[in-house]
């Protein structure tokens, strides 16, 4: 990146070097959050097809009893209670194994979502833009501050 | 972000209030002194200063995940007496590292690759292999000739 002695800045996420930005080695492959929009739902299978990971994956649950907790346990990040007294539970990109769900005999439903953030590489961004079912793909960059 | 400058050794900085927190972690952790404020005022080791000179050059480092990365971003300038070394070969490299050993999905097309370099990376496993296996011939074959002889 920068040596002693030079300036630094990021601007839109991007790195500059005493006010040139920087080009990284074509080995480089760096990723930024990006929002996938669909009408139809931004289904779990695009963001498998490019391999991307750090993204979050939403299950609507019915109910669970203490057994069933105890089986997908390991797998949740987190959970809410919705009003309809139903449980949406988060997990990795990895999700809860079919047969871990099978076997405990849990009934859950993967839900997509309008809009999803994942982190993606350039390339990955680059595949996306060509699926039909995605309206857009857009990068995310924090206001400045 | 920014601009902000990377310090080098030798080179002085104007001191105030305003650019005291990029360069104070540096002052007091790294370069042993103390730094004392009263209104406009800043003391280093109870002398008015008014600038500071870098001992040592300092980094600044990011990670590649850019939106989830802990890094220069998160804890400041690195001091060159903190790094440990350069990465220039990648021997084992996984998906799924962090759900134990039995989800590693080996990523081929990185193992035994070179860190620098233009274009693909080129993995140099199978020349290993190839030299791994010629190495168990060859010592079989020369032990047998010894046991012979």
């Amino acid at each position: 990146m920068g040596i002693p002695g030079d300036s630094l800045a990021v601007i839109d996420g991007y790195v500059y070097i005493n006010g040139k930005q920087l080009k990284l080695s074509d080995r480089a492959k760096p990723q930024y959050d990006y929002t996938l929009y669909s009408s139809k739902g931004v289904s779990s299978t695009l963001l498998e097809k490019v391999n991307a990971t750090g993204w979050t994956r939403k299950y609507i649950i019915n109910s669970l009893n203490q057994q069933q907790l105890n089986s997908i346990q390991k797998y949740v990040k987190g959970y809410k209670q919705r009003n309809d007294g139903k449980l949406e539970v988060y997990t990795t990109e990895r999700g809860i194994p079919v047969s871990v769900a099978r076997k405990n005999a849990i009934s859950l439903a993967e839900e997509t979502g309008l809009s999803r953030v994942a982190p993606l590489t350039a390339e990955m961004a680059e595949q996306l833009k060509k699926e039909p079912s995605l309206d857009s793909i857009v990068r995310m960059v924090d206001k400045k501050g | 972000m920014g601009p902000i400058y990377i310090p080098e050794k030798g080179a002085t900085v104007a001191l105030n209030l305003k650019v005291l927190p990029l360069y104070k972690k540096i002052i007091r952790e790294y370069e042993g002194n103390t730094i004392s404020v009263a209104g406009n005022q800043i003391k280093i080791n109870g002398e008015v200063a008014d600038s500071y000179t870098f001992k040592q050059d300092y980094y600044w480092m990011m990670g590649d995940n850019r939106d989830h990365s802990e890094d220069s971003r998160a804890w400041g300038y690195v001091p060159e007496n903190h790094i440990v070394g350069t990465p220039i070969f990648i021997w084992l490299s996984v998906d799924n590292f962090n759900d134990g050993i039995l989800s590693w999905r080996p990523r081929w097309d990185r193992i035994f690759t070179t860190v620098n370099g233009s274009g693909e990376p080129v993995s140099y496993f199978k020349y290993f292999l190839i030299g791994l296996i010629a190495y168990f011939v060859g010592s079989w074959l020369w032990n047998k000739k010894k046991a012979k002889g």
